[in-house]
């Protein structure tokens, strides 16, 4: 009986495994199927971002650890890494400086940095490719107000990282503008664009640098809202210009202007001041502690004075047909960019 | 037929099929894939005197899975870079650098390029840059594992100093989450399908073995005993070793111990002793069902020759239609009116779940006839079907007086041809006290076919110990259970049968077992004068099922036994309302 039982629940079991097997392979089957396979390109893909808030945040954590590296050791070559242009030509002017001031670095240069950043990022669809940030500036220390600072950052080409080309502090009172906004890219306004501005970027550029070289008689001193830093240089030139073999000059160095929402523009540009000082008839003595004296490293000179300024700005210019006309100047920086005393 | 051809060749169908399945889910797993889903391209190496290599505009077309570009630097130590970029920046970055550009990337090994000529520069070390997508740069072997995105974008190696010239292996791959898993699995349902197949094809062939060698528990015991080992039960069905098998099981089905014929007889060479017994038997038909009782060792004491009686009468009329009459000449009998013959044995699958498997087949039905004037058929045949149609209920019990000749047992209505081992004749319920427990209880001297059928419908507990009523075996030895009066079967399940089995233990294991059985009888409360050892010597060896029998039949006077003989009357010890209980379970 034992053995016709075992027979019978060895059959019975024998099928039962059988199913049990069967169910299991169809299980195995069904899920062998659950392999993910790629898809073909719909070549819908979203719009090439070359700079996102991340690439910006980082870019200016990155830029203010190096900045605080860099001039703390004054090195240039570091510098280069995140600034470029006209910003970068001050910056080794201000290296060099500091050297001829404070060769031992007993009382380095305060280094900010950039707090509550703001970034802009127009929609482009190749290199170059650039942004503008407006950012709060912090001192080394906590409560230390640096003002807020609008910075351009700039990559000409895929080659090189993201740097900084200009930087400006506003002025106490100035506000930046609300800026327009089209699919999530600021809007960008080409240079020679004035359509429905009081002036276009270029125009903006070009007529403060003609103000700034002829003077507050000039024509073109009209367009613009009064401003100490163009009073200061009007009166610098004034007196400069009683020398005779004095000779001076502006150049536009560079325009990029971002569309406001109230149709205005904002406009971040960069002149170049050159000067010279022809001292044949004298001699010319500078302060020890005087900018010129320290990059060249002469506190005399008899032949020659030769400097370069890079004058930043940042502008914001009224829609066409608005009330107010001027154009109001929220920030000047001038700064050494080179100098020979000879 | 049908079924079991269905089986064998879907069996052998799953065993190829998955035999295919298994290989190719293998080779797809551990070849192609790998364990870490990705399909690689075999390596490329790169000898570029450019400044980077770059996949083509087209090369990428897909995207959603990772891609794994694995770069090994070759020959002159060099830190290498890889990264992927949108494609504005990659051709920004180079500008109008020389380099390789990668034109087709197919599995297995084809990687095809073409160089694009222009000016060695140098440019900035790509590490330095912010647009890359994802890059690895170091010294060694760096792998770049990227997500394909649905746009412009390209592939970029070179050396991590952005200075022309790269030597590289390049390995690229692409990650198919799951394939592994998938492959796995095939290899798992592959492996599946070929156990289930060979189970099919295994349990197949496995019945048929079963079919012919079919073993249960006790068959040594019961074929070597020597009571059913008598050379004169051998037929013609042993001319070959398989018919000697099947004689031999027919002889131990067909047990109902017959009276040896008289020494000398000229049928005692050709014919089974019982046959000779069943010619000469003659019984007064039997109005009611009689009981199935058949007791050997009666059956020896009346037709034994040294005790000089009438052999038994033949089968009466109406039990067989094909025999003559009583004292015609014999002829085999036919099949049973009502019990349709079955030739060949049924499957064992073909019975229902519960339903115990059952002995084999009987050699043929009817049988062929016996050389010989006489033709006296062999046993007939005898299954466990047709036992169980005996015992259907409505069917008044086996359960003849003791003391009555042995009787086929079976219902007189011709339902009945085969000559089983009769169980004991039925006895009223006598107390036997339970050496184990020492509590006395009701023990049914009234056998118990071993029809499984009416197991479910026990409820009382199995009693095991010497004191239970001796097993009845079944007379084909098929069923090792003992069906006795006090066996309880659970419903149904192996653990029924195990418990049964466990409750009776083989004859043999009886005999050495249970000693109070074999010697004692004493053990019977009420019986009569007990009987000398030298009383059991004189009869034959008797199977262990008759011991309960006998030694009830030895308790009793000689004479009550011959004047039960005598009458025709069946017993009626039974109580009305119990008579339709075939299996005498009741208390």
């Amino acid at each position: 009986m034992a053995g016709l039982l075992s027979r019978r629940v060895i059959r019975v079991a024998g099928m039962r495994r059988v199913r049990l097997l069967l169910a299991g392979v169809l299980v195995a089957s069904s899920l062998a199927g659950c392999v993910t396979l790629p898809e073909t390109k719909t070549g819908q893909a979203s719009a090439w971002t070359p700079a996102s808030k991340k690439n910006t945040t980082r870019f200016f954590a990155n830029y203010d650890a190096i900045n605080k590296k860099a001039t703390a050791r004054r090195d240039i070559e570091l510098m280069e890494s995140i600034q470029s242009g006209p910003l970068l030509r001050t910056t080794q002017a201000a290296f060099r400086i500091a050297e001829r001031l404070d060769p031992e670095g007993n009382d380095p240069a305060p280094v900010p940095v950039h707090r509550d950043i703001r970034t802009y990022v127009p929609h482009f669809r190749d290199y170059p490719i650039w942004y503008v940030a407006v950012s709060r500036l912090e001192g080394d220390g906590a409560t230390d107000d640096g003002g807020t600072a609008v910075d351009l950052v700039m990559r000409p080409n895929a080659a090189v990282p993201w740097r900084k080309a200009q930087t400006v502090v506003l002025d106490e009172r100035a506000v930046i503008p609300e800026l327009a906004e089209k699919n999530g890219h600021a809007v960008v306004v080409e240079g020679d664009d004035g359509e429905g501005l009081a002036l276009s970027p270029a125009q903006v550029a070009g007529w403060y640098a003609a103000m700034l070289e002829a003077g507050p008689s000039s024509p073109h001193a009209r367009a613009f809202a009064p401003h100490p830093d163009t009073r200061r240089s009007h009166e610098a030139s004034a007196q400069n210009k009683q020398e005779s073999g004095y000779e001076q000059s502006f150049e536009v160095v560079s325009v990029r202007a971002l569309a406001t929402a109230d149709g205005g523009a904002l406009v971040l540009f960069t002149l170049e001041e050159s000067e010279q000082l022809s001292l044949r008839n004298g001699e010319l003595e500078l302060s020890s502690d005087d900018a010129v004296a320290a990059y060249t490293g002469h506190a005399k000179g008899r032949d020659l004075l030769r400097t370069s300024w890079i004058w930043q700005v940042v502008a914001v210019v009224p829609p066409e047909g608005a009330e107010d006309q001027l154009v109001h100047l929220l920030g000047v920086d001038r700064a050494l960019a080179s100098a020979e005393l000879r | 037929m049908r079924t079991r051809t269905f089986r064998v060749a879907a069996g052998i169908a799953l065993c190829v099929i998955g035999l295919g399945a298994a290989v190719v889910g293998a080779v797809a797993g551990f070849v192609v894939v790998g364990t870490d889903d990705v399909v690689t391209v075999r390596p490329k190496e790169f000898t570029a005197k450019g400044l980077a290599i770059v996949t083509g505009p087209d090369l990428i077309d897909y995207y959603g899975n990772r891609a794994v570009v694995t770069v090994e630097p070759i020959g002159e130590r060099r830190d290498v870079f890889v990264g992927v970029g949108h494609r504005i920046d990659v051709r920004s970055y180079l500008g109008a650098a020389q380099r390789t550009e990668l034109t087709e990337i197919s599995y297995p090994s084809t990687v095809q390029s073409r160089e694009v000529r222009g000016n060695p520069a140098r440019v900035t070390p790509p590490a330095q840059l912010d647009w890359w997508l994802a890059s690895e740069s170091g010294r060694g072997t760096q792998t770049l594992r990227w997500t394909l995105a649905d746009g412009p974008y390209d592939i970029v190696v070179m050396a991590a100093d952005g200075r022309p010239g790269v030597d590289v292996r390049v390995r690229f791959g692409l990650e198919l989450p799951g394939a592994f898993r998938s492959a796995m699995l095939v290899l798992l349902a592959g492996v599946g399908m070929l156990a289930a197949g060979g189970l099919l094809v295994r349990t197949r062939a496995k019945d048929e073995l079963d079919e012919d060698e079919l073993e249960w528990e006790g068959r040594e015991f019961w074929e070597q005993s020597e009571f059913w080992s008598h050379p004169r039960r051998t037929t013609a069905h042993q001319d070959s070793p398989r018919g000697a098998r099947k004689g031999r099981r027919a002889a131990s089905r067909a047990v109902p111990h017959p009276p040896s014929p008289p020494p000398g007889s000229d049928e005692e060479s050709a014919e089974p002793p019982w046959v000779a017994w069943q010619r000469t038997e003659s019984t007064p038909p039997m109005t009611a069902p009689p009981a199935h009782a058949s007791e050997p060792s009666q059956q020896h004491a009346q037709s034994s020759p040294g005790a000089g009686e009438q052999p038994p009468p033949a089968w009466p009329q109406q039990f067989s239609p094909q025999h003559g009459s009583p004292g015609s000449s014999p002829s085999p009998p036919g099949p049973p009116p009502t019990v349709s013959p079955s030739p060949a044995r049924g499957s064992p699958r073909d019975r229902s779940p519960k339903e115990p498997p059952s002995r084999p087949a009987p050699p043929s039905w009817p049988p062929p006839p016996f050389p010989g004037s006489h033709g006296t058929p062999p046993a007939p045949p005898h299954d466990s079907r047709q036992r169980r149609t005996n015992h259907a209920p409505g069917v008044t019990p086996p359960g003849p007086p003791h003391g009555t000749r042995p009787q086929p047992w079976g219902a007189p209505g011709g339902q009945q041809h085969g000559a089983p081992p009769g169980p004991p004749p039925a006895q009223p319920p006598r107390h036997v006290r339970s050496p184990a427990s020492g509590q006395p209880h009701v023990q049914h001297a009234a056998p118990v076919p071993p029809d499984l059928a009416d197991w479910p419908s026990s409820p009382e507990p199995v009693q095991a110990g010497p004191a239970s009523p001796p097993p009845q075996w079944p007379s084909d030895g098929r069923h090792s259970h003992a069906a006795g009066p006090t066996d309880a079967v659970p419903s149904n399940g192996a653990a029924s049968w195990q418990s049964r089995r466990s409750a009776s233990p083989p004859p043999d294991a009886l005999w050495d077992d249970v000693p109070a059985v074999r010697d004692g009888m004493t053990h019977f409360v009420g019986s009569g004068p007990s009987v000398h050892d030298d009383t059991i010597s004189d009869r034959p060896p008797a199977a262990p099922r008759h011991l309960d029998w006998t030694a009830d039949e030895r308790a009793r006077p000689a004479g009550d036994l011959s004047d039960e003989k005598a009458s025709p009357e069946p017993w009626n010890g039974w109580p009305p309302e119990q008579t339709g209980d075939p299996g005498g379970r009741h208390a």
